[in-house]
């Protein structure tokens, strides 16, 4: 794939990234930084969404004192019982992880669709 | 890829987007951790959509706001605005809670709480003032409406949402309204209420202990209370009183038995099969998220007041002192800040929810609020069937209010008396609220808030209802104190004469017209005295007035009157009193009636075989000065030693008559039979006996719980103050801290008295301290919190260990933080 479309395929992700950290309260929100990654080859757009997902998604505690946030979790740890560097980690992971995924599907999706084009374009009589 | 690799990362995107609904509260730009970024103030200027003029609000390094409006619309809308910046999440639990709602919030197990709330009639009470204010007092509406709107802009910017309680139960904040506020003002008069509770407890113990034994262990008067009645004297008011305008003695009325059929109109026989029905009323009025022990017979709840004359004072100028015991819950339900705007400049602490300044000081008035502990709610016994209830001789319907709850409808009938709170078979206990009358409370509080002298603020007073307070009031000439709000009167007969006394001590006939309530005590014949000839008077929930008072307080459940002996014998002291004195006073953790016990318990003691622990344990009390310092281990050994004599002796008797859920006797009363009868058979017949069994008993239990070293007995080891959250939960609460004070100590630290290490957690106590001098300008206080809601914010608890220490911040000189600009 030429390197324009992949680098902008990544710039696309990072903003699709913090766009819905910045508006959407679930991680799934993760599935749309996914998508600008199908066009990296199978083999790094998995790894690609997962680093997107999850440095996109902790670097947002870089707007808070770091002070407050470990206090913060270590109340949270006291209320649902968890470990506060998991607390803190949880969310970014699960964005991470979803956008892994998705990146990984969406690639699939265009391999799937490209081998498809290929078999039909194969399979038309004339075009040998 | 095949098609099946694509379909199984379909089928992991699916399970993983499932999973993650789960995680959304921990979204760091979306979830709580918004609130790690709320906790600074900073100077900023803040458009506000509906405000007139542009207001400032200047933070002090105390953490005080000072809020400065250019008119009084302005300036409500403002205090509005930024109590909910600081407190929303706390005002909207509140507000549930108090209109009884919060099962709304947090489901089945609010159900309780909802139910009891509406059977007292909270909402109904705040519905029916809300109504009388827009037809009565469209002004005092309009200031009402305005402090709603800047709740309201706030809970309108983005930032309401992210206050950590509504983050952690995933929820949006709701529109605040004006009756949510006088909710919270109705919640407030029932925390503070007596007579709700208090007669059906004697009642109960009447029942089972009989009227030479419920006299003994419960007097209408505390022992040694006599002389130390709020109001100095023998309870003249106003040159009237029980004898002069009855021609009754005080003997002769208190000599009679105020349980009796003659003076309730019910008869004891019945009266004694009645239990179960009054458990059950006690039960069903109980809150479960209200303030422990508010509503008991001898409560532990209590507060501080004294005013010193300008003749006793050093500067002199008059002086108030005050400090409310209310729970403390983190936040405070108090926020400090000063309100200036043309025709009002006062400073003080404000009930978060509520507009105006409930304690505090203009620049030449001060006032502080203690609770009276006489009955502003009475119970009476109703006969009924079916829907009926009989009222002089007559059926009458009762009117019913359906309401539902989680799916559920419930039902609350009404007599003529009130809502019935508990009912057997073709019996029923009505309560009878002094606040189910309009209560024009917020009246009288922004009229102390622009006052500018005593008769302002006697003016002022007349329009407080419910509950009856305290007033302390300190102005540049004058002290004082009147004990404001609606006391309904009953009629009761002694000698032939007729005479309206205040409350009852058992339940009343609800039947019989003969026992209903003829008004309330007027305002000029409430209890009040104004500069004292002794030069200084005080009110912490002792006697409010003497015997010989005209509407004398049948029901009257007062404290035991501890604390208000060690301010009357300081005070008496400390002629040319200065405020070093005051914050002296306000400070004091000794224990009046361990000092007074202590000398029979050591002198039971004296003579008995002891080991060395029980040698070490002696010397220790012994030699205690009866402060009750952390690091004393003398309080601790008399606290474990007073609670075995309990066990031994009242809670065995109170368990065999099944009483183990009515309060047991003040310490006074046991030192009361100690002084005069050390056979008696609350003592199994010799007090010396058991004194040395207790001893045995309790060093035995504190060397297995605490080492054999009696230095190390300390009372920091057992006596832990908690700041509990309003959510209860623990990690949003503060706590546990080694903590001063016993029960009885002006700085309060109450714990109930069992053998448990530790004791139970101090969870009420000096919900304030605020020391003013008007006429010489200065004014001084602290609280155990901050302005802020927010557990990360530094003003969560920025005061917090100023007050631990027994210090005070000066409210005049504070170096300035932050401007706030709304416009």
């Amino acid at each position: 794939m030429n390197k324009g479309i992949i680098a902008a395929g990544i710039v696309v992700s990072i903003a699709l990234a913090y766009a819905s950290l910045f508006f959407i309260t679930y991680a799934f929100g993760a599935i749309l930084l996914g998508i600008p990654l199908m066009v990296l080859h199978r083999k790094y757009s998995g790894i690609a969404g997962f680093v997107i997902g999850i440095v996109s998604s902790a670097s947002i505690y870089l707007m808070y004192p770091i002070a407050s946030v470990t206090k913060l979790a270590g109340i949270v740890q006291q209320i649902i019982g968890l470990p506060s560097a998991l607390i803190i980690i949880l969310f970014p992971l699960m964005f991470g992880l979803i956008g892994a995924v998705s990146a990984l599907l969406s690639t699939g999706i265009r391999e799937y669709a490209a081998g498809r084009s290929h078999e039909k374009a194969a399979d038309t009589p004339g075009e040998q | 890829m095949k098609i099946r690799w694509l379909v199984l990362l379909v089928v992991v995107l699916v399970l993983l987007s499932y999973l993650s609904t789960n995680f959304t509260t921990l979204n760091p730009k979306l979830g709580l951790w918004e609130s790690a970024g709320q906790g600074n103030i900073t100077s900023t200027t803040v458009n506000i959509p509906g405000l007139g003029s542009p207001v400032n609000v200047t933070i002090d390094a105390s953490g005080v706001a000072h809020i400065n409006a250019s008119n009084l619309n302005d300036l409500m809308f403002a205090q509005g605005y930024y109590s909910a910046s600081q407190r929303l999440f706390q005002m909207e639990l509140e507000a549930l809670l108090a209109t009884g709602n919060l099962s709304k919030y947090i489901g089945a197990s609010g159900v309780a709480s909802d139910q009891a709330m509406r059977l007292i009639g909270l909402p109904s009470n705040a519905w029916t003032l809300e109504q009388a204010y827009k037809a009565n007092y469209p002004a005092y509406f309009g200031y009402l409406k305005s402090y709603t709107q800047g709740v309201n802009a706030y809970i309108n910017t983005s930032a309401a949402a992210n206050h950590l309680g509504f983050k952690l139960l995933g929820i949006h904040p709701f529109q605040w309204t004006v009756f949510y506020t006088l909710a919270w003002q109705e919640y407030m008069a029932w925390s503070l209420t007596t007579g709700a509770a208090e007669p059906l407890q004697s009642a109960l113990l009447y029942n089972s202990l009989g009227y030479q034994n419920i006299s003994l262990l419960w007097p209408y008067y505390p022992d040694f209370t006599q002389n130390i009645t709020m109001v100095p004297g023998d309870g003249t008011v106003n040159g009237l009183n029980l004898s002069n305008q009855y021609n009754v003695t005080p003997e002769q009325f208190w000599s009679q038995n105020w349980y009796s059929q003659n003076a309730t109109g019910v008869n004891t026989t019945l009266l004694g099969a009645l239990s179960p029905l009054i458990r059950g009323a006690l039960a069903n009025i109980s809150d479960p998220y209200g303030m422990p022990g508010a509503h008991e017979l001898g409560s532990p709840v209590g507060s501080n007041s004294w005013v010193v004359n300008g003749s006793y004072s050093a500067s002199g100028s008059p002086m108030m002192a005050n400090d409310p015991h209310l729970p403390l819950t983190a936040p405070s339900i108090w926020i400090p800040m000063q309100l200036e705007a043309p025709g009002m400049n006062v400073t003080g602490w404000d009930l978060a929810g509520v507009p105006g300044i409930l304690i505090g000081h203009t620049s030449k008035t001060s006032w502080g609020l203690t609770t009276p502990e006489g009955n502003s709610a009475n119970e009476y016994l109703e006969t009924l069937n079916n829907n009926s209830y009989l009222y002089n001789g007559t059926w009458h319907s009762m009117t019913v209010h359906n309401y539902t709850l989680n799916g559920k409808t419930y039902s609350i009938y009404y007599t003529n008396n009130g809502p019935i709170i508990s009912r057997n078979q073709n019996y029923g206990i009505s309560l009878n609220w002094a606040a189910s009358q309009p209560s024009y409370d917020l009246i009288g509080e922004l009229m102390l808030d622009q006052s500018s002298n005593y008769s302002q603020m006697l003016n002022a007073l007349s329009h407080w209802g419910a509950p009856p307070q305290n007033f302390a009031m300190a102005t540049l000439h004058h002290s004082g104190y009147i004990t404001a709000g609606y006391y309904p009167m009953i009629k009761e007969t002694v000698n032939s004469t007729t005479i309206d006394v205040i409350g009852s001590r058992s339940l009343l006939n609800g039947s019989n017209p003969a026992y209903e309530p003829v008004g309330n005590v007027p305002f000029h014949q409430l209890p009040q005295a104004t500069n004292p000839v002794r030069g200084y008077m005080f009110a912490p929930n002792q006697p409010t007035v003497g015997k010989n008072y005209m509407h004398p307080f049948v029901g009257g459940f007062w404290a035991s009157g501890g604390r208000a002996q060690t301010i009357y014998h300081f005070l008496k002291g400390h002629p040319k009193t200065t405020i070093q004195d005051m914050m002296a006073l306000q400070s004091n953790v000794s224990d009046y009636w361990a000092q007074m016990f202590t000398p029979y318990l050591v002198s039971a003691l004296k003579g008995m075989p002891m080991n060395s622990t029980e040698t070490a344990a002696f010397n220790q009390l012994s030699g205690w000065n009866y402060t009750t310092n952390q690091n004393q281990a003398g309080i601790t050994v008399y606290w474990y030693l007073t609670a075995e004599i309990y066990n031994m002796t009242f809670y065995k008797v109170y368990s065999q008559l099944n009483l183990s859920d009515v309060p047991t006797p003040f310490i006074t009363s046991a030192i009361y039979i100690a002084m005069h009868n050390q056979s008696s058979v609350w003592f199994d017949g010799n007090f010396t006996h058991l004194v040395q069994q207790a001893f045995i008993n309790e060093t035995a239990f504190l060397s297995n719980r605490l080492g054999s070293n009696v230095n190390n007995w300390t009372w920091g080891r057992v006596h832990f103050l908690e700041i509990a959250s309003p959510t209860g939960i623990s990690a949003l609460g503060i706590g546990p801290i080694s903590i001063w004070g016993g029960s009885h100590t002006v700085s309060v630290g109450t714990v109930p008295r069992l053998l448990q290490v530790p004791e139970a957690s101090v969870s009420v106590g000096s919900s304030l301290r605020t020391i003013a001098s008007p006429g010489t300008g200065k004014f001084y206080g602290v609280f155990p919190g901050g302005p802020s809601e927010n557990i990360l914010s530094y003003y969560f608890s920025n005061q917090l260990n100023t007050w631990i220490n027994h210090e005070y911040y000066n409210m005049n000189d504070q170096k300035t933080v932050a401007v706030i600009r709304y416009e």
